[in-house]
C-alpha cells in the first residue's frame, strides 16, 4: 500500500456540477410525479417497496427546493446564495409547516389535498397525502436550503444538520421499504413516504451537502486527514452492509426460503462477521497508514531539528519575521549574543515593540521595499545599540521566502557585525591621508632641498673659483715678490679651494644620486666588476695588486649607479692597500634567501668595528686625510644607490686586518644567475 | 691669425669677469670684449637701445651668457636671442659655475651652441675660455648677418 502522506491541504472543490445535477434530480422527481398525477397514473415512478406515489403537494415543494439548490450552484464560499433560494427554501418550509400544523390539529385546511382533489379523493387505495415523516424531512430540507443561502460557517453547519436529518428521515423510508416494513416510512401518521420522495430527498440533501464540500461531514469525508479516511471507508460499510442483508433477509424469509427467526440469527451473524472484517481490513490499513505518517512526521522533525540547530549554530544574527506584520518568528543564538538580550524579547513581536515608533520605521523600511518590490535581496547598514558592546555597525541581508502562490511569507534576515571591518576601512583612510600629506611634505622638502644645491652648486662654487683663480694670477705676477714661505702659502690656500670644490661637486652628485631616476635593466656584474678592476690597474701603475675575481651574476638594476657603487668599493679597497707591498683584493657573490650577496674583501688597513656605524654616513672619515685622501663620500654614495636598489650594504673590518664590504640586493637575480653562482661556488 | 672680433661677455660678478678677461688676455684672444653686468643690459646692447642706443654697429662674434644674474638671467637672454631673427643666429656660450642637468638642458633645448662649466681650478678655467676663444672667436666663422653688420 502506498504510504501516502495525510496533509491539512483543503480538498478540492467540487465545482457547481454535483449541485446542478442534484437540483436537476430533484426537480425531476416533482416534475414526474406531477405529469404522471396529471395523465392519471397513479404510482410511484421508482418500483420499489411501497406502492404510494409521491403527493402533489410534495412534488410542487420539491420543484421549489430544486430551483432553490439550483440557485446556490456557483456561488463562491464565504459569499451569500441569491436572496430567492432563501425565499423558495421559505416557502418549502411554510408548506411543511402547514401540513405538521394541520397533523397536530393546530390548522384547519389540508393543504396537501389542495392539487388534484378529485384524483386524490378516487385513490383510495393509495393513500397519498403528505406523509408525516416527508412534511418533517421537507421542513428540515428547507431549513438548510435557507441556511445554505447564507454565508457564514454556522448557516453552513445548520444547512448541514437539516440535510443530514432529511437523508435520515428518507432513509429510514427506504430501510422499511427494503425489508417489507411499510410502518417505518409511516411514521408517525397514516401516509408513508414514497420511494419516489425518498430518493428525491436523496438527491437534494447530497446537493445542500455538496454546496460548501470544505466544511462538515462532507469536508471531513472528503479530508485527507486519518478522519476523512475512516469516514470513506467505515460509512459505506455501517450503512450499506445492514442495507443490503436486511434487504436480501426480508427477500429470502418473504420467498419462504427462510424462517423468520432463523433469517434475523443468520442477518445478524453475517452482519457481525462483515463488520468485523471490514473493521479489521480498515484498522490495519488505518495501522499502516498511521505508521507510515509518524515515521515521515518523524523524518520531517528530523529534517527541521537540523535546519534549527544549523541556524543556530551559525556564527552570525539570523533572524526571520513573518510577511504580513513583520513579527519575529526566529532568532538564533548569534543574534541574541550580539544584542544582549533573549530571543524571548522579539518572538512574536515587531520592531514596533521594541523601540520607539520612529526608529522601528525606518529600521523596518528595508523590510517593507523588499516585501513590496518583491526584491530578491536587500542589503542595509545600520547602527544598532547593543547591551554588552555598545554601538556596533550592523549589515543586514534580507531575503525573502515566498509561499506556494509566490507571495512574500516570511522574511529572512542575515546579520554580520561589520564594526570592525568598517573601523579598519576608516583607519585605512585615514592613513591613506595621513600617507599623502606625508608624500606632499616629502615633496615640498625635495623641492627645497633641490633649491638649496642648486644655489649651493653657484655660489659656493664662485668664491672658491675666485680665491683659486687670484691665487693663480698672484703667482703669476707676484711670485717673485714672495719668499718661499709665502709661496707655500699661497699654494696651500690654493689646494684648500679646490679640495672643497671637490666636496661640493661630490656632495652635490650625491645628493643627484637620491633624486635621479633608476634605469632598471640587466645588468652583468661580472663585466661590469672586471672593468672597473682594470680601469683601477691601470690608475695605479706602480702597485702589485692581485685580483681574484670570482664569478659574480647578472642582476637587474640601473648599470651606471651600480657601476659608480663599484667604482667606489673597489677604489677604496685599491687606496686602503696602498701601504701593502701586495694588495689582494678579492669580489664573489653568494645567493641567500633571495638576496646577491657581493662581496668585496681586501688585506688593506681594516677599521676598528667600533666606528662601523660611521663608515657609511656622508663625510664620515675613519682615516686622516695625510694618510689617505678623500672626501667620505663613496661609501655613503654606495649605500645610497644599494638603498635605491632595495639592498642593503654591511662591512667588517680589523685594524690592520684588512676589510670586507657586503652589497646585497633583493630578488634581482636574471635568469641563468643561478648557473654562474654554482659555478662560483 | 685672423684680425679679432669682439666678444660681448654678459657677467654680473666682478672677480668672474676679471679672472675671464685674464685668461682670454693669457692667450691675447680677444682685442675688444664688451662687458655686461646683467641680462637686461646684454639684450639693451645686442638690441642697440637703452644705453647702448649710441654704439657702434655690428654684432660681436660670439655672445659669452653666465646663467645666474640679476634681473634678466642668461636662460631668457639665450630665450628672446633666439626668438628674434637678426640674433637666433649669433654664437652663444653658456659660462656657468652650475652643471646642474636642468640647466643644461633647458639651454641647449633653446638652441645654446655651447656650455661651459666654469672649474673651480683657474688654470682649468684658463683653459677651457681659451678653448672657447680660439673656436668661436678666431676658428669659427661668424654667420653672414653678424660679418655684414660687422662691415
Amino acid at each position: 500500500m502506498a504510504a501516502e502522506i495525510p496533509t491539512s491541504r483543503p480538498a478540492r472543490e467540487f465545482g457547481t456540477g454535483p449541485i446542478t445535477f442534484a437540483a436537476a434530480l430533484t426537480m425531476l422527481a416533482g416534475a414526474a410525479t406531477l405529469v404522471s398525477w396529471s395523465l392519471g397514473r397513479l404510482r410511484p415512478i421508482l418500483p420499489f417497496g411501497s406502492p404510494t406515489p409521491m403527493n402533489p403537494l410534495t412534488a410542487v415543494a420539491l420543484l421549489l427546493a430544486g430551483a432553490g439548490l439550483a440557485l446556490l450552484a456557483g456561488v463562491r464560499p464565504g459569499r451569500p446564495g441569491p436572496p430567492a433560494a432563501r425565499v423558495l427554501g421559505l416557502a418549502v418550509m411554510s408548506i411543511a409547516a402547514l401540513k405538521l400544523a394541520r397533523n397536530a390539529g393546530l390548522s384547519p385546511w389540508d393543504v396537501d389535498a389542495a392539487l388534484f382533489r378529485t384524483r386524490l379523493a378516487a385513490a383510495a387505495d393509495a393513500p397519498n397525502r403528505i406523509a408525516t415523516s416527508t412534511a418533517a424531512a421537507l421542513l428540515f430540507s428547507g431549513l438548510a436550503l435557507t441556511f445554505a443561502a447564507g454565508a457564514r460557517r454556522a448557516a453552513h453547519a445548520g444547512a448541514q444538520i437539516g440535510a443530514l436529518v432529511t437523508t435520515a428521515l428518507a432513509l429510514t423510508a427506504v430501510v422499511g421499504y427494503a425489508q417489507g416494513s411499510e410502518a417505518l416510512g409511516r411514521l408517525g401518521g397514516t401516509t408513508p413516504m414514497s420511494p419516489d420522495t425518498a430518493f428525491a430527498f436523496f438527491a437534494l440533501a447530497a446537493g445542500l451537502l455538496a454546496c460548501r464540500p470544505e466544511l462538515g461531514i462532507v469536508g471531513l469525508a472528503r479530508s485527507e486527514g486519518m478522519g476523512g479516511a475512516l469516514v470513506r471507508r467505515l460509512l459505506p460499510a455501517a450503512l450499506g452492509v445492514p442495507l443490503v442483508l436486511g434487504a436480501m433477509r426480508y427477500r429470502l424469509v418473504r420467498s419462504g426460503w427462510l424462517q423468520p427467526s432463523t433469517g434475523v440469527a443468520i442477518t445478524t451473524a453475517t452482519e457481525m462477521v462483515t463488520l468485523f472484517a471490514i473493521t479489521w481490513i480498515v484498522a490495519v490499513w488505518t495501522d499502516r497508514l498511521d505508521h507510515a505518517r509518524r515515521q515521515s512526521e518523524r523524518a520531517a522533525a528530523e529534517q527541521s531539528e537540523f535546519l534549527d540547530s544549523v541556524i543556530e549554530s551559525l556564527p552570525t544574527m539570523v533572524f526571520v519575521k513573518e510577511a504580513r506584520e513583520l513579527r519575529f518568528v526566529r532568532f538564533n543564538r548569534a543574534g541574541e549574543v550580539m544584542l544582549g538580550r533573549p530571543r524571548s524579547d522579539l518572538l512574536g513581536r515587531t520592531l514596533y515593540d521594541i523601540l520607539s515608533s520612529e526608529e522601528a520605521a525606518w529600521r523596518e523600511e528595508a523590510d517593507r521595499r523588499m516585501i513590496e518590490t518583491l526584491t530578491e535581496a536587500v542589503t542595509s547598514e545600520e547602527p544598532i545599540l547593543t547591551k554588552h558592546l555598545g554601538e556596533r555597525t550592523m549589515r543586514f541581508r534580507r531575503v525573502p521566502i515566498f509561499d506556494r502562490d509566490g507571495r512574500p511569507a516570511y522574511l529572512l534576515g542575515i546579520g554580520e557585525d561589520v564594526t570592525e571591518l568598517r573601523r579598519s576601512e576608516a583607519r585605512v583612510a585615514e592613513l591613506h591621508r595621513e600617507l599623502e600629506h606625508r608624500a606632499e611634505q616629502l615633496q615640498a622638502s625635495n623641492r627645497e632641498l633641490e633649491a638649496f644645491s642648486y644655489s649651493v652648486s653657484h655660489d659656493l662654487r664662485a668664491p672658491l673659483r675666485h680665491i683659486d683663480g687670484f691665487c693663480d694670477l698672484l703667482q703669476r705676477r707676484a711670485s717673485d715678490r714672495l719668499d718661499d714661505q709665502g709661496r707655500k702659502y699661497l699654494g696651500v690656500i690654493a689646494q684648500s679651494a679646490k679640495s672643497m670644490g671637490q666636496l661640493i661637486d661630490d656632495l652635490l652628485a650625491f645628493s643627484r644620486m637620491a633624486r635621479a631616476d633608476l634605469n632598471r635593466g640587466e645588468v652583468d656584474l661580472d663585466k661590469l666588476v672586471r672593468d672597473v678592476g682594470q680601469e683601477l690597474a691601470a690608475q695605479a701603475p706602480g702597485r702589485t695588486i692581485d685580483w681574484r675575481i670570482g664569478a659574480l651574476p647578472a642582476v637587474s638594476g640601473d648599470a651606471a649607479m651600480l657601476r659608480l657603487a663599484f667604482v667606489n668599493l673597489l677604489g677604496n679597497a685599491v687606496k686602503y692597500t696602498s701601504t701593502r707591498e701586495r694588495a689582494v683584493i678579492e669580489v664573489d657573490a653568494s645567493l641567500s634567501n633571495g638576496e646577491v650577496v657581493v662581496c668585496v674583501r681586501d688585506n688593506g688597513v681594516g677599521f676598528d668595528m667600533a666606528y662601523v656605524h660611521k663608515l657609511f654616513g656622508v663625510f664620515q672619515r675613519l682615516h686622516r686625510n695625510e694618510d689617505f685622501e678623500g672626501t667620505g663620500i663613496g661609501l655613503a654614495n654606495v649605500r645610497r644607490i644599494v638603498h635605491r636598489h632595495g639592498g642593503r650594504t654591511w662591512a667588517e673590518g680589523v685594524v690592520d686586518g684588512g676589510a670586507s664590504f657586503y652589497v646585497a640586493l633583493p630578488g634581482t637575480v636574471a635568469v641563468d644567475a643561478g648557473d654562474s653562482l654554482r659555478g662560483a661556488a | 691669425m685672423n684680425r679679432l672680433k669682439r666678444v660681448l661677455l654678459a657677467e654680473d660678478n666682478a672677480h668672474d669677469v676679471e679672472l675671464t678677461l685674464a685668461a682670454l688676455e693669457e692667450y691675447r684672444l680677444a682685442n675688444e670684449v664688451v662687458v655686461v653686468r646683467d641680462g637686461a643690459e646684454a639684450w639693451d646692447y645686442l638690441k642697440r637701445q637703452g644705453e647702448f642706443a649710441e654704439r657702434p654697429e655690428g654684432l660681436p662674434a660670439v655672445v659669452l651668457l653666465d646663467l645666474k644674474m640679476p634681473r634678466v638671467d642668461g636662460l631668457e637672454v639665450l630665450r628672446r636671442m633666439k626668438q628674434d631673427p637678426d640674433l637666433a643666429t649669433l654664437p652663444t656660450v653658456m659660462l656657468t659655475s652650475s652643471g646642474e642637468e636642468s640647466d643644461l638642458v633647458q639651454s641647449y633645448r633653446l638652441g645654446v651652441n655651447a656650455y661651459v662649466v666654469k672649474p673651480v681650478a683657474f688654470q682649468e678655467f684658463v683653459d677651457a675660455v681659451r678653448a672657447l676663444g680660439l673656436f668661436w672667436a678666431v676658428l669659427n666663422e661668424p654667420p653672414p648677418v653678424a660679418v655684414r653688420k660687422a662691415a
